[in-house]
């Protein structure tokens, strides 16, 4: 059955495939350096985009392959392209023109992190250390939890002071649209008719589970048949294009899985170091531990939805802190801590454990569960509760929302600003969580198919059209607002919201 | 004394007969002692009363292999109060009717031994049971509304059964969890949420039969004591079914409360009941303002209506 919605990123890629994977298997037979030269060639035919190129070389029609074969040449393909790929992205990067105002927000970058050490120096004198061995003691706690010891008083920061530091950031021309803008600098954001090009896929005229299988017997079925075609062809592009249009419940893991080319059980190295940092954490009392688990308290533990999970997410959160290799596969830079033993390699801050709550809900244990949260970490999350000019970015996001919002509902700015809000303060816990604590589990998990369909570049994106489309359905109800806390009551019950059908609405109904 | 048109009675007269522990097992057994069943009438675990069955429970005892968990409940009443497992017989000593008992002593209270579910099914390694409301209109004909948004109650202790005195880990009343120290206030589930976890573990096929034998589960209860039920056309009755699932996804009947807490924990709890009080009396209609028609409405704000002479089936449950 063909699959709509494919991404287009990976068009070309299944266009070409047909012709060079004779030749690449025959590569594979010969050795590892002619499969490397041959996997560069398809990488610079891709890159050059023409026809043309493989006539050229007298390539020979496709030959009849078995099956599985042409399976396990695809998989190989994609794999060495996705190692030469790594190697050719930073210097594209650079390449890019660095966008104005860019330098302000790396000198706010910096001051911010010089700040939060600072703050978790602090924090670490009052509270007894970075680190010390844990006495043996009496536990009096039911159950012996992993963490001991006081709670912090204080995170290290919360989305408010987040947005608070972002909004500070002066450049020096002012350049204010409207005038109504909580931000002073100008960094470009994508238009809506640019959105509505890159999301395509999610328009009204394909099928997406969230929406049509609640009004039709057979897509929901017909969806699950599909997946299991998905989870046995083990092809990330093909993942990712079926997660575009949503993954059924039962499929999701598999699926989420297959997309970030992670092996279905976890293997022994990832399930060895998970244990290793939970004996870390149980040896010695280190202070993130401490912050960490007074996170957990304060926001998963007071949530329905989540509180059930709390061991698995302070597993997952325990071993975030000690990953070494988190640092270098994030997307975008994270504050630096010094090497040392006390000092944690991600900081924690209010909120970190939304991250890895919806998580809970598919896998039970979490060494199962870290290598997929590892990935979504360092793809997606480190982008939002961090200060920087990237293009799914805190700021970036926030300045999308706000430009979204004036132009669709820009009477209900007005109200709000007349009121004394920000429009961007209210969202902003949305847009820095990807909605966790706000939406259902299940409007969650469906938004994240798509955040993850479209990768790591746009995906974010989505999560301010979101925001903006909320609030334009409720513009009626919140212009008829009088007080703040009226405002906060209007937007305290997220039960009846569907996220396909606000988002397709937002961006192509209106 | 008889009622007249616009007046309701929120409980049938004998109500007794499916809300105490002995009585509504004493009917379970006679139903499943006939010989032409619709179904498999085993969805209540063995149980006997005491002191009166002590003998018969003796037999079952001895039967069992050693170690098997047992639960003592008092028959009449709530909150999880006087339950308590045991897995030896001197630990029921004063129930005991195969000695003599002195006049002087006080007779042992009634209370209802069952063997214990050893192996319920666990999210996130803790145990729940689920509370599940059923609105009957009337036993002749049975006409069964079922609430679509019940609760599951979780215990805020991993499961195990090395310490079977720890009530935190095996009652999951939230008047016993909210005395235990890890208590946050949060201690529900809704439905939707289980069904959403039971789906991406086991399949949506096999989401849809646990829901689905709940539902026959409720109705086989209600049918077991349909004959004996005093049915009178003023009476209804909100049922609030305590059911279990075990580790193989098979529901077991706890009990049935006849008169469920509509006490709230916390905001999204009182939105909860003061919906389904809502829906209730709209179904109930005291007023007689509803028109009427010859068939019941099958969905009706949050109640589904799941038995009006046969069972009606819903294509989307």
């Amino acid at each position: 059955a063909a699959l709509v919605g494919t991404n287009p990123r990976w068009r070309h890629t299944q266009a070409t495939m047909n012709e060079h994977e004779v030749a690449t298997w025959r590569a594979v037979q010969a050795s590892p350096v002619e499969f490397e030269r041959t996997a560069r060639e398809v990488l610079g035919a891709l890159q050059s985009r023409s026809g043309a190129h493989w006539e050229a070389r007298g390539m020979q029609q496709q030959q009849q392959l078995p099956r599985e074969l042409r399976a396990r040449v695809k998989r190989d393909v994609y794999r060495a392209l996705m190692r030469l790929g790594e190697h050719a992205a930073p210097a594209q990067a650079q390449a890019q023109a660095q966008p104005p105002h860019a330098d302000a927000v790396e000198a706010a970058r910096c001051e911010w992190e010089a700040a939060l050490l600072a703050k978790y120096a602090s924090l670490a004198k009052t509270h007894g250390g970075f680190l010390e061995p844990r006495h043996e003691r009496a536990d009096g706690e039911n159950g012996g939890s992993v963490t001991g010891g006081k709670p912090a008083k204080k995170a290290l920061y919360t989305p408010e002071d987040l947005l608070h530091t972002l909004a500070s950031i002066s450049a020096n021309s002012a350049n204010c649209m409207y005038g109504q803008t909580a931000f002073s600098v100008s960094l470009k954001t994508p238009t809506l008719e640019e959105l509505r090009q890159h999301f395509a896929a999610l328009s009204p005229r394909v099928r997406h589970l969230g929406i049509d299988d609640t009004f039709t017997n057979w897509y929901a079925p017909y969806t699950e048949e599909c997946g299991d075609r998905v989870l046995d062809a083990e092809y990330p592009p093909l993942a990712t294009s079926f997660v575009v249009t949503g993954a059924p419940a039962s499929q999701r893991k598999g699926i989420w899985l297959a997309v970030f080319d992670l092996p279905k059980a976890t293997s022994e190295q990832d399930a060895a170091f998970l244990q290793q940092c939970l004996a870390h954490a149980s040896t010695w009392r280190c202070l993130h531990d401490r912050i960490l688990k007074w996170d957990i308290r304060k926001t998963t533990s007071c949530d329905d939805e989540y509180f059930i999970f709390e061991d698995v997410q302070r597993e997952l959160l325990l071993t975030l802190v000690r990953d070494p290799s988190v640092r270098g596969a994030c997307a975008v830079a994270l504050p630096e801590t010094p090497e040392a033993e006390g000092y944690p390699r991600v900081l924690p801050f209010y909120g970190l454990a939304w991250y890895c709550a919806p998580l809970t809900y598919m896998f039970q244990q979490a060494q199962d569960a870290y290598p997929l949260f590892r990935k979504l970490y360092c793809e997606f999350f480190c982008r939002l509760h961090t200060v920087n000019s990237d293009h799914s970015g805190l700021l970036r996001l926030c300045m999308l929302f706000e430009s979204l919002l004036a132009q669709r509902a820009p009477h209900l700015v007005l109200h709000l600003i007349s009121l004394g809000v920000q429009p961007t303060a209210l969202v902003v816990r949305w847009i820095c969580f990807a909605f966790v604590g706000y939406l259902s589990v299940q409007q969650i998990l469906v938004l994240w198919d798509r955040i993850i369909g479209f990768g790591g570049g746009a995906g974010l994106l989505l999560l301010p059209v979101l925001a903006a489309a909320i609030l334009t359905y409720r513009a009626e109800q919140l212009t008829a607002c009088t007080t703040v806390r009226e405002l906060k009551e209007q937007l305290s019950d997220p039960h009846q919201l569907n996220v396909i059908a606000l988002l397709q609405d937002f961006l192509f109904l209106q | 004394m008889a009622l007249n048109n616009s007046q309701r009675v929120n409980h049938f007269r004998n109500f007794y007969e499916i809300a105490r522990k002995d009585l509504l097992i004493k009917n379970l057994k006679r139903m499943k002692k006939q010989p032409d069943l619709p179904a498999k009438w085993d969805f209540f675990p063995a149980t006997f009363g005491m002191p009166t069955e002590y003998s018969l429970f003796l037999d079952e005892f001895k039967r069992s292999p050693p170690g098997t968990v047992w639960i003592m409940k008092p028959i009449s009443k709530s909150q999880g109060k006087g339950i308590f497992l045991f897995t030896k017989l001197n630990q029921i000593a004063g129930w005991r009717t195969d000695m003599p008992r002195d006049a002087s002593q006080t007779p042992p209270e009634a209370y209802v031994v069952q063997r214990y579910i050893a192996s319920p099914y666990l999210i996130g390694g803790k145990k729940f049971d689920l509370r599940i409301y059923a609105l009957v209109m009337s036993y002749t004909p049975l006409v069964v509304y079922l609430y679509r948004s019940g609760f599951a109650r979780f215990s805020h202790h991993r499961f195990s059964l090395d310490d079977i005195n720890n009530t935190y880990i095996h009652l999951t009343n939230v008047a016993v969890q909210k005395t235990s120290d890890s208590y946050t206030g949060h201690a529900k589930w809704d439905l939707v949420n289980v069904r959403q976890f039971v789906t991406a573990k086991h399949g949506a096929e096999a989401a849809r039969k646990v829901f689905n034998d709940i539902q026959a589960v409720i109705v086989h209860c209600l049918l077991s004591v349909q004959r004996v039920m005093f049915q009178d056309r003023h009476c209804f009755e909100l049922y609030g079914y305590d059911i279990l699932i075990d580790s193989d996804l098979k529901p077991w009947v706890l009990e049935v409360n006849a008169s469920p807490s509509m006490t709230a924990e916390n905001p999204e709890d009182y939105k909860l009941k003061t919906t389904l009080l809502q829906d209730v009396l709209y179904i109930v209609d005291v007023e007689n303002k509803r028109p009427h028609t010859a068939m019941p409405e099958e969905h009706v704000g949050g109640f589904d209506l799941v038995r009006h002479l046969v069972a009606v089936t819903h294509p989307v449950t």
